[in-house]
């Protein structure tokens, strides 16, 4: 396991492997994307109660989805910066944040023009809503401190400590919120199981679900890498490439 | 005496010696909590529907406002280096601190509240709840507060910035605690509130020194 | 004086030790080792990265890369034997202002590491205050002391001291001649009782040249 880990973490390893990966993951994202939007916007049916506005949940719902997940991802890599001192871990910490920040600013922001034509509103305190605004506060708050060091390094740890210290409040914000919601009977903007969805809404669905994951690990690596270019450039094998390209 | 004691009794010594400054916070409290009658409305209806909430938030703004002193005289003057430097764990001696920076500050905040909820028409019903709930929540705004002021020790905007880090952690306590004192309001029971909040208290206490001795090594 | 019951040979060595602050590195490559009866001086320009080399041997901070080993176990595998044995005396005093210098002799002989050795109190509070020189001044504030006498009160450290390994950062810092002349005979006891010592200064500071290994960054 600890030998995984540093074989898998070691900077100019880790540039290769992620590079090809990167390649193929983009690859996979155009295709998936241009699947599930065809099939979400043009071929699905309009949804009985809210007509054509509904297909704005085949951005919203995944993107929701995947600002929880990144958080995970966010949170163990934050564990593996913290015990193992993983270089990699860290940039991945910091890039995580910005990148879940970006999918739940999507996701807020498709919530409200969904919230829009169905409530008359933008903003709607509903629990779903609410615990975005929540998680972007998380986010924000990492950014905030990863930033805030002059030594990346430091911040790396920082930034991990609170992630790890987040991802055990998420479960329980979650809740609290969903409890004061019920409490005072806000509408709920995302709920699309009553009556349950047919198969014609689920199967776009999923295959958006799988298009922003893929796009999610394209991006990371993407961006990791060059990250990872720019912290490593005193060393040889970054003055190797760069010889290289010239 | 076992060192856990000893520090937390130093502390609290130390505390006294600056005791013009403890009063910032409750004076900080005082102010605000007089400032919506001001800018909302004073009337009562209104005040006393929205009062549990006004108190709690001013509540939770003024702990943060008093987080600072936890650890930045000793970081400043290299007692803390030395704490960290003792062979051993060193959770029991931050745990240690954070109690005593809450009996210096949040059990005097406890005592003033039940006079605010005065000025907010909140009715008597409401009085022990509203007790309960900060006993029970104050502990854990100190401790998710010294996390945030552990993380930020070594930074120039430390102070700002670690309230941002923490206010959403407080969403919970603030939620449970505003819903318990409106059950009150009404009469509905009160006790599953208090259970959650004192889980809550739990796993703080629990888990939250951890991660502050972690962040203030970080800092070091 | 408190004398050594051990007899123990000691090693605290450093290997590849590399800074990194920000855009460069503050030192790379460091390497040295210590053993008991060993004295190494720190020398540099200011911002050479005195402070956090000792740091860095502290284990307060870690290295980019390198390892810092005490008795060959490095120190953030094994923390516990290390820091019973290691007394750090940083830049800023350790004193706390508002407290009355009884009250921080108290703190400073409460907390001191080889309490937990459970060796008996060899010395009382008033003879620490006699030797430091502040036997008139026990009821007075730290914070009211002058600079000098601050840094008696953190210095106190080492007279009660059963700890094998000392790393002072700048030790002598606004002390008068006399009293430098104490510290000199204290570190020159520790030395001989097979202590190890690691310092930075920049004022000259005598002890035995046989002894003294000097780092330059």
């Amino acid at each position: 396991m600890m030998q995984f880990i540093h074989k898998y973490g070691s900077p100019k390893y880790f540039y290769e492997w992620s590079g090809r990966w990167a390649k193929i993951l983009t690859w996979a994202t155009l295709v998936l994307m241009a699947a599930g939007l065809y099939q979400g916007l043009f071929v699905s049916p309009p949804d009985y109660q809210q007509s054509e506005t509904v297909r704005i949940m085949y951005i919203h719902v995944p993107s929701a989805w995947l600002s929880m997940f990144t958080y995970m991802v966010m949170a163990t890599s934050g564990i593996v910066a913290l015990v193992w001192r993983i270089k990699v871990a860290e940039i991945v910490v910091g890039q995580c944040a910005i990148i879940g920040a970006s999918f739940t600013v999507l996701a807020l922001v498709t919530g409200m023009l969904w919230g829009k034509p169905m409530w008359g509103a933008y903003w709607v305190w509903d629990a779903r809503l609410t615990s975005e605004l929540v998680l972007l506060f998380l986010y924000v708050g990492v950014i905030a401190i990863y930033s805030a060091y002059e030594d990346p390094r430091t911040g790396a740890k920082a930034a991990s400590i609170l992630a790890i210290v987040g991802v055990v409040n998420i479960p329980i914000i979650h809740y609290s919120v969903e409890w004061w919601n019920t409490l005072h009977q806000g509408p709920t903007v995302t709920k699309f199981d009553s009556p349950s969805a047919p198969a014609s809404m689920l199967i776009p669905l999923f295959i958006m679900f799988f298009a922003f994951k893929t796009y999610f690990f394209a991006i990371l690596f993407a961006r990791s890498r060059n990250e990872l270019l720019m912290r490593e450039r005193e060393s040889s094998w970054v003055q190797q490439i760069t010889k290289e390209l010239k | 005496m076992h060192l856990f004691l000893f520090i937390l009794q130093r502390d609290l010594k130390l505390a006294i010696r600056n005791r013009r400054e403890l009063a910032n916070p409750l004076v900080f409290f005082i102010i605000v909590v007089s400032l919506f009658p001001l800018g909302v409305s004073p009337d009562r209806a209104l005040l006393s529907e929205i009062a549990p909430g006004i108190i709690w938030v001013t509540a939770l703004l003024a702990t943060l406002m008093s987080m600072d002193s936890m650890f930045r005289s000793d970081y400043e003057d290299g007692t803390l280096e030395q704490l960290l430097l003792l062979p051993g764990s060193k959770v029991l001696l931050i745990l240690a601190k954070i109690i005593a920076h809450w009996l210096s500050v949040g059990v005097p905040l406890i005592i003033i509240a039940p006079i605010m909820s005065l000025l907010l028409y909140m009715p008597e019903q409401t009085l022990p709840s509203l007790l309960i709930t900060l006993i029970i929540s104050t502990p854990i705004l100190s401790l998710l507060g010294s996390l945030g002021v552990a993380l930020t020790l070594s930074l120039k905007s430390g102070g700002i910035l670690s309230s941002l880090l923490i206010l959403p952690f407080y969403i919970p306590v603030l939620i449970f605690s505003t819903m318990a004192i409106s059950a009150a309001a009404d009469y509905l029971p009160v006790s599953g509130y208090y259970a959650l909040l004192g889980a809550l208290l739990i796993m703080s206490v629990l888990l939250i020194p951890f991660a502050v001795v972690a962040a203030l090594k970080v800092s070091n | 004086m408190p004398s050594s019951k051990n007899t123990q040979v000691h090693t605290l060595s450093a290997r590849n030790l590399s800074c990194e602050r920000g855009r460069g590195s503050l030192f790379k490559q460091v390497s040295f080792s210590l053993e008991s009866g060993q004295a190494m001086i720190v020398t540099g320009v200011n911002g050479a990265g005195k402070t956090s080399l000792l740091k860095i041997i502290t284990g307060l901070s870690r290295a980019s890369e390198g390892q810092v080993s005490w008795d060959a176990k490095d120190i953030h595998q094994h923390p516990e034997t290390y820091q019973k044995q290691l007394l750090y005396i940083g830049h800023r005093a350790a004193v706390k202002a508002e407290l009355t210098v009884r009250e921080n002799l108290q703190l400073i002989m409460r907390l001191r590491p080889s309490q937990w050795q459970a060796t008996e109190m060899t010395m009382g509070l008033v003879e620490l205050a006699e030797i430091i020189g502040l036997r008139n001044r026990l009821s007075v504030p730290c914070g009211r002391l002058s600079a000098g006498q601050q840094r008696r009160v953190a210095l106190a450290r080492l007279f009660i001291s059963h700890e094998k390994c000392w790393i002072l950062d700048e030790p002598l810092t606004a002390l008068d001649v006399s009293f430098i002349e104490v510290i000199e005979k204290r570190i020159a006891e520790h030395l001989n009782n097979a202590g190890i010592l690691m310092l930075t200064t920049h004022r000259g500071i005598r002890i035995d040249d046989a002894r003294v290994i000097t780092l330059k960054l």
